[in-house]
């Protein structure tokens, strides 16, 4: 489709179009807001919430060189959060300077599969809160590889992934995966890091079962290798991940996703991420989420 | 006394009163009366002259042309009507000597004594003002006064003005000329989709000689398919709808083609920058039977192909087809055959060379083509059937067509990937209208509306190697139908009244939808030539464009109300008064409105249509499950000033308006002001003529920007919270990117800055012999080449790799097109 819009574009042009900077003069002036973002899993090794500063997007002067003091613009070091279960059990964050995320252990709190929980984030006295429940964990996930036209032109490799929808909800679910490469080597060095390849499945990534409830849901995402030396011993792990998510976590990737993938065609309307952070100036997401995993080697394949 | 039942029961009983007199002049109606009632009528008529029947069809001198909304007026009895649709006129009128004026702008006024001792049938032919230029000096050509009628909200725009008014790149366009009328607003620049009233396109009624056009638009919005060479009137209608018009919230775009010429054979050939038209007219039979045909195309796709590369090869093109057949098979019975059809293609083939060393290049095996095609149908028969001197018909048989396509083929070697899918609507109506004229009082008018409506929102089909084909077709049928029944009622000298109601309803498989519309409208004559007019009307909609743009692309889909879709509601408000100034030569209508809306439609955030990857997929997700319903509501004032008569006529509207939207699923389930929500409108139309040979024109428009949902703050999420990652989220994680993601919490919150332009053009007529002209014209499309948004769109600047004080920056672009457009147009009359 991305040939319709070039044609569109070509159109345009050949009326004749010039283009000038503006300033959009109200957009200089919001008041300063929270962003706060958490997804919960039992899957994760970690519990981490996220607590920054949403700045102007016209306006905004950011360093070109120093990324880090960047984001210590963004982020607020000095917020209380705590998380809860409905048992009233909780737990508070501390704040990681590592990942700048208030941060802790699985093993310190328990998140689980069916379970509610409540976010609460002060802010120099500004309360923040929110609350979500976590998802159930879906059952087998099945492949089938295949070839077809790769986006970039020319054959490509290609993978369904399939499973069945869990019945009598509304469910949403992101897939994805990668493909891990271990003992690859450059300049016959071992790295010390395994480099991974995305799948790419484009808008596919996001399913719902609008199809019908409890049916299967198929998504085809390509696959891309490095090249290198069979006799390195490389070998190629696929890990097919598929995430069963509250409805808020996938309309806010979606919408990330929406928004970068339709950012040069102006004739698409920005998508508004959903918000479930109650209080004052506070956006984001307080969201659960349960991944399934399946492991393929493809060398041994 | 049946009749008088039904009356009653619909509660029109004032109705009743006042038409019993004239129902005694139909036999069926006569006949059902009983003896002592028409005893007391004789006892009347002995202190009373007898009344009688005028009756007939006004008609243009040298084609035959049926002319529309043409006034036939008694001065001494103050009594007077306007023709229908199809030239017809009844008026009752006593017993003697009455002197007949029969006046139609741009035609030299009749003035005729007649002699009424039984009911009569006469016909009149109205030559053009051109043709007898002295006498319309002399008798003043009248047209009819604002204050005089009981519509509002309606304007009319008369077919020659079009020519006149300067348009981009030379082409003449209906829709975009009742775009310079306050209350119909435009969308972005250059576009002719509009809004009326705060409404949305879909929410306008277009109908070409009954039919309902689905797609107005050429070239993605830049120009509307109604080709003006071949329309006889448009009428639109804002607000005060009269009962017989439903089906849409909005407005009613009331288009009529030309019948085609009695007399003789003629036509006219016009050959502009981007496209070329003929129109060709003449009898059949003559004066029995005519035909009109007209066709359009344009041909920078045929000029550039020379310039275009062997292995890439596309171009762009539309055209549009105007044919109607009219026969009078006697003074009591014509047929019709109105037909429309109308294109727009783009296509691309494109073969990649590979580089082979030794043979240069070389073909690489990959090959893709493309093609995007839309266009409408329409066909309408008709019949009109004259019964008496005061009852009149017409039954239309109606079809109408709109399909989007769009394929794609793709190969490599022994790849291939082959995506074809297409949307769109068919029509098949019955539509029944009655005229009928009991007296001088009521103008009653009546009739019945079935629609069956086939939607195909989505067809697609997919072949892809190793993967099995996908044959999808997503399919629903759903019937309309509606009945209505108006009065235009003169109270008294100065009150008017016209009241109407349409019951309309719905089936989409077992469920069904059933409306009560009221319709009023008022109006109260201050003086002879001012009033005051007010209008209460609700309308259902049941059918929607999803739309994801508003500008008019053709991947807007039609869909129909469905158990989960409930029709759109509107109500709406409206308070004027109209003024004649200076012998009619000019006119002032000022009108205040308030509309509200209910069951509104839009896409939810992110389900937008242009996310054509969806289809692509293959996968048949239900439409309903990407819309979400709310309310709307706009208010606001419209003053429309004209100078109708003399060497300058024109006028000058002002539209102050506000427009807002609510949906739950929307902008966190706050209000917002809708994108096209402007609050000042303002055009200036000019049209000077100093003598036959030379036009000069000019508009000037102003407006206030649409508003845009723009990013307003960014946030720097991290991208190691969640394991699956997308091509939107970088590789490295938190720690070694920076990349601010830009977002929105309000919908809708940034105002584009206010768009004006000047337009100019002159057209320099030549007569020639035997009634040929030719015309040249020239146009400056925004002549001081203001640069109006078209489309904002938003960068990153992340400065200078090597400069030490790189800061990174967003910024918003304004991107403007058609900065000073010149083109010119031959036109040749014969």
């Amino acid at each position: 489709m991305k040939n319709n819009r070039s044609a569109l574009l070509i159109i345009l042009v050949f009326v004749y179009s010039c283009t000038t900077e503006v300033k959009p003069d109200n957009l200089y002036e919001q008041e300063e807001q929270v962003f706060i973002q958490g997804y919960l899993s039992p899957t994760d090794e970690n519990i981490s919430i996220y607590v920054s500063r949403a700045l102007l997007n016209f306006g905004t002067k950011l360093s070109g060189n120093d990324y880090e003091e960047n984001k210590d613009k963004f982020v607020i070091k000095n917020a209380l959060v705590r998380i809860e279960n409905t048992k009233g059990e909780s737990i508070s964050l501390p704040y990681s300077l590592e990942n700048r995320q208030y941060r802790v252990s699985k093993e310190e709190f328990a998140i689980t599969e069916g379970e509610k929980y409540y976010l609460e984030v002060d802010v120099e006295g500004k309360k923040f809160s929110s609350e979500c429940v976590i998802p159930k964990k879906i059952g087998i996930v099945n492949t089938k590889f295949g070839k077809g036209i790769s986006q970039y032109g020319g054959e490509g490799d290609f993978i369904t992934v399939s499973f069945e929808d869990l019945k009598g909800s509304k469910d949403f679910y992101i897939i994805g995966g990668r493909i891990v490469f271990e003992g690859l080597k450059y300049e016959g060095v071992e790295q010390e890091e395994d480099l991974s390849s995305e799948l790419y499945f484009g808008l596919e990534r996001f399913a719902t079962d609008v199809i019908g409830d409890g049916n299967v849901i198929s998504s085809k995402g390509e696959m891309y290798t490095y090249y290198y030396n069979e006799e390195d011993n490389v070998r190629e792990i696929l890990r097919v991940q598929v995430a069963h998510v509250d409805e808020n976590l996938y309309q806010n990737l979606r919408a990330t996703y929406s928004n970068y993938y339709n950012n040069d065609n102006p004739f698409a309307e920005y998508v508004i991420a959903p918000d479930n952070i109650e209080g004052k100036n506070g956006v984001g997401v307080f969201a659960g989420y349960n991944l399934t995993e399946k492991e393929i080697v493809l060398t041994d394949q | 006394m049946n009749v008088l039942k039904i009356y009653r029961l619909i509660g029109l009983s004032v109705l009743c009163s006042t038409s019993v007199q004239a129902f005694t002049s139909l036999p069926l109606v006569s006949n059902v009366l009983s003896e002592g009632k028409l005893k007391s009528d004789k006892d009347n008529k002995e202190n009373k002259k007898q009344e009688y029947t005028v009756s007939g069809y006004i008609t243009e001198s040298g084609s035959g042309e049926n002319l529309f909304g043409v006034s036939v007026y008694v001065p001494e009895l103050r009594i007077g009507v306007t023709t229908n649709t199809y030239g017809f006129y009844s008026l009752t009128l006593p017993e003697g000597k009455h002197n007949l004026v029969i006046s139609y702008m741009g035609y030299a006024t009749i003035n005729k004594e007649i002699t009424i001792i039984n009911d009569t049938s006469l016909s009149f032919a109205l030559e053009t003002s051109v043709e007898s230029l002295e006498e319309v000096v002399v008798s003043a050509k009248e047209s009819i006064k604002e204050s005089k009628v009981t519509q509002m909200s309606k304007v009319q725009i008369d077919p020659a003005d079009i020519k006149d008014i300067p348009a981009l790149l030379g082409e003449k366009d209906v829709l975009k000329s009742l775009q310079l009328l306050p209350g119909i607003q435009g969308g972005s620049e250059g576009s002719s989709g509009f809004f009326v009233r705060g409404g949305t396109p879909d929410q306008n009624l277009i109908i070409l000689d009954d039919a309902v056009v689905y797609n107005s638009n050429h070239l993605f919005g830049f120009f509307s398919v109604f080709n003006g060479d071949a329309i006889k009137s448009i009428e639109a209608f804002k607000g005060g709808f009269p009962a017989r018009f439903g089906g849409r919230l909005s407005s009613v775009i009331k288009i009529d083609m030309k019948d085609g010429n009695k007399e003789k054979l003629s036509g006219k050939i016009n050959v502009g920058l981007i496209s070329s038209s003929l129109l060709l007219e003449g009898p059949i039979n003559k004066g029995k039977t005519s035909f009109i045909f007209s066709g359009r195309r344009t041909y920078a796709d045929i000029l550039a192909q020379p310039f275009l590369n062997k292995n890439s090869k596309g171009g762009y093109y539309f055209g549009d087809l105007n044919f109607k057949i009219h026969h009078v098979f006697g003074d009591k019975d014509k047929l019709y055959w109105s037909n429309y059809a109308g294109r727009d293609k783009f296509y691309s083939r494109d073969k990649q060379e590979g580089y082979d060393y030794g043979n240069g290049y070389v073909d690489s095996g990959y090959e893709d083509k493309a093609n995007l095609n839309w266009g409408n149908i329409t066909s309408t028969l008709r019949w009109n059937h004259q019964f008496n001197g005061k009852f009149f018909s017409n039954t239309s048989f109606i079809f109408s067509n709109y399909k989007f396509s769009v394929g794609l083929d793709e190969r490599y070697d022994n790849q291939k990937y082959i995506f074809k899918s297409s949307s769109g609507i068919n029509d098949y109506s019955l539509k029944s209208d009655y005229y009928y004229y009991p007296n001088n009082k009521h103008t009653v008018r009546f009739g019945l509306l079935g629609t069956m409506h086939k939607f195909t929102p989505q067809r697609v089909q997919i072949k892809e190697a190793e993967v099995p084909e996908v044959n999808t077709t997503q399919e629903l049928k759903s019937f309309e139908s509606a009945f209505y029944l108006e009065d235009d009622y003169k109270i008294t000298e100065r009150l008017n009244f016209s009241g109407g109601l349409r019951i309309s309803g719905f089936n989409y498989k077992a469920k069904n939808y059933f409306n009560i519309e009221p319709r009023i409208a008022m109006s109260y004559n201050l003086k002879s030539d001012m009033a005051l007019k007010a209008s209460y009307s609700k309308m259902n909609q049941y059918i929607h464009l999803l739309s994801s743009s508003g500008i008019g692309l053709p991947t807007d889909l039609w869909v129909s109300s469905t158990d989960q879709v409930k029709p759109q509601e509107s109500q709406q408000l409206a308070l004027g008064m109209a003024k004649d100034f200076l012998n009619n030569n000019y006119s002032c209508t000022l009108e205040g409105y308030y509309k509200k809306m209910d069951n509104v439609i839009a896409y939810k955030e992110g389900a937008s249509f242009l996310a054509l990857d969806n289809l692509e997929s293959g996968k048949s997700i239900d439409w309903q499950e990407n819309i979400t319903s709310g309310k709307g509501w706009a208010y606001g004032a419209e003053i429309l000033f004209r100078k109708k008569k003399g060497q300058l006529t024109g006028w000058l509207g002002y539209t102050l308006s506000w427009s807002e939207r609510q949906f739950e699923e929307l902008n966190f389930g706050r209000k917002f002001y809708d994108r096209y929500d402007r609050r000042h409108d303002i055009s200036l139309v000019g049209i000077y003529k100093p003598n036959p040979k030379i036009t000069l024109s000019a508009t000037w428009v102003l407006s206030t920007g649409n508003n845009y949902t723009l990013p307003n703050l960014q946030k720097l999420p991290p991208v190691d919270n969640f394991p699956i990652r997308g091509e939107e989220t970088s590789f490295y994680g938190a720690s070694a990117s920076f990349d601010p993601e830009s977002f929105i919490t309000q919908r809708n919150n940034f105002r584009a800055e206010t768009s004006h332009r000047l337009d100019l053009g002159i057209q320099f007529i030549k007569k020639k012999k035997k009634n040929r002209e030719r015309i040249w014209g020239f146009s400056l499309y925004n002549s001081y080449a203001r640069k109006n948004p078209f489309i904002y769109t938003v960068s990153r600047d992340w400065g200078e790799w090597n400069d030490p004080d790189a800061v990174i920056e967003n910024k918003l672009e304004r991107t403007s097109v058609l900065l000073l457009i010149p083109s010119f147009n031959y036109t040749f009359k014969f």
